[in-house]
């Protein structure tokens, strides 16, 4: 193994490959061309700097990114449940009053029923009403 | 899993603020977003500020690209926090946000230039040298800029793998994925691009 065949196989390594070692046939080449493992620690280095430093964020990116940030808050979770219960409120809501109007407040004899038992009483007396006496 | 969610939320203290936030986990700040809580999604900017800015840095290579694509990134990563489990790992969804943006940010420059990305990825740009000093270690608050001058440098398609390897912490098959390019291409985009940071660099960084 050369050392171009060598150094392309360390320059290929990934971050993993270089941190458990590398292949065998490498090793051996390495334990005998002090170049090589120049280059194998040159590389190493740079791995260790790359995955460590990162660039400080400018203020104006914090700026940008707090100063709106009321614009895109998400909704909460529970919001989607709220928003289906008064759905859910409207719509029967708005069955009751269409009944109200069909049924009761379209018929007026109905209207003069009254609540607390006298419902019986005055319908009895609606029924009278409409059946035509027989004398 | 909505009502335990909620439970959890409410569980947590009304009066949060960022010195009670800024040690809690990424999973308790991730169920306090998806309520709606800005407090949490404010840490949670401060906690990955400077690592989005470094992937959206790398890749584009210019600071006000960076910041818009920062911004535009985390701005829509938060709208779409709903969807997110409550075991989704939120950096990485934010980290992948960004890079995404940062690679459609440098498709679209290259398009409006009429010169294809697929074109520019292959292209060999020659590094311009970059100004350090002479034979001698540089300081840490000067590293981080300087190494990432000299990535901005590189060629696009180095750029990008480097980045999304070494910055991103992706690995070889997850970027070939992401790129839909063969793996042993990333591997080598990879390994020119160290060689040309390490022939760059290398004195000056250890």
């Amino acid at each position: 193994m050369n050392c171009e065949v060598v150094r392309k196989q360390i320059a290929e390594a990934t971050v993993e490959e270089l941190q458990k070692g590398l292949d065998k046939n490498i090793e051996e080449h390495l334990s005998a061309c002090p170049d090589c493992r120049a280059y194998l620690e040159q590389i190493k280095n740079l791995t260790v700097v790359l995955d460590t430093e990162i660039v400080p964020a400018p203020k104006s990116l914090e700026s940008a990114v707090i100063g709106n940030l009321h614009k895109i808050i998400p909704k909460p979770f529970y919001a989607k449940r709220l928003l289906i219960a008064a759905i859910i409120f409207l719509l029967v809501s708005a069955i009751a009053v269409s009944y109200y109007i069909t049924y009761i407040w379209s018929n007026p004899d109905l209207e003069d029923c009254e609540p607390n038992g006298d419902h019986n009483k005055k319908g009895s007396q609606v029924e009278e009403l409409k059946t035509p006496k027989v004398d | 899993m909505e009502r335990e969610q909620e439970k959890i939320v409410k569980s947590m203290k009304k009066d949060l603020d960022r010195r009670t936030l800024d040690e809690a986990p990424d999973s308790e700040l991730l169920l306090l977003a998806k309520g709606g809580k800005s407090v949490a999604i404010e840490v949670l900017f401060h906690r990955y500020k400077d690592k989005l800015y470094s992937i959206a840095y790398g890749i584009v290579g210019n600071t006000t690209d960076a910041i818009d694509v920062v911004q535009d990134a985390f701005f829509k990563s938060i709208k779409k926090i709903n969807k997110l489990s409550k075991e989704a790992n939120i950096a990485g969804y934010l980290y992948r946000a960004t890079s995404t943006t940062a690679i459609d940010v440098i498709r679209h420059k290259t398009a409006s230039k009429s010169i294809s990305f697929e074109d520019l990825l292959g292209h060999e740009n020659e590094i311009a040298d970059i100004q350090l000093k002479p034979d001698t270690l540089l300081e840490n608050s000067e590293r981080a800029s300087t190494l990432y001058e000299a990535i901005a440098k590189l060629p696009i398609d180095q750029r990008v793998v480097v980045v999304l390897h070494h910055i991103e912490d992706l690995t070889v098959d997850a970027i070939a994925q992401r790129l839909n390019i063969p793996a042993g291409t990333v591997k080598s985009r990879l390994a020119r691009g160290r060689e040309a940071l390490r022939r760059k660099l290398l004195g000056k960084l250890r």
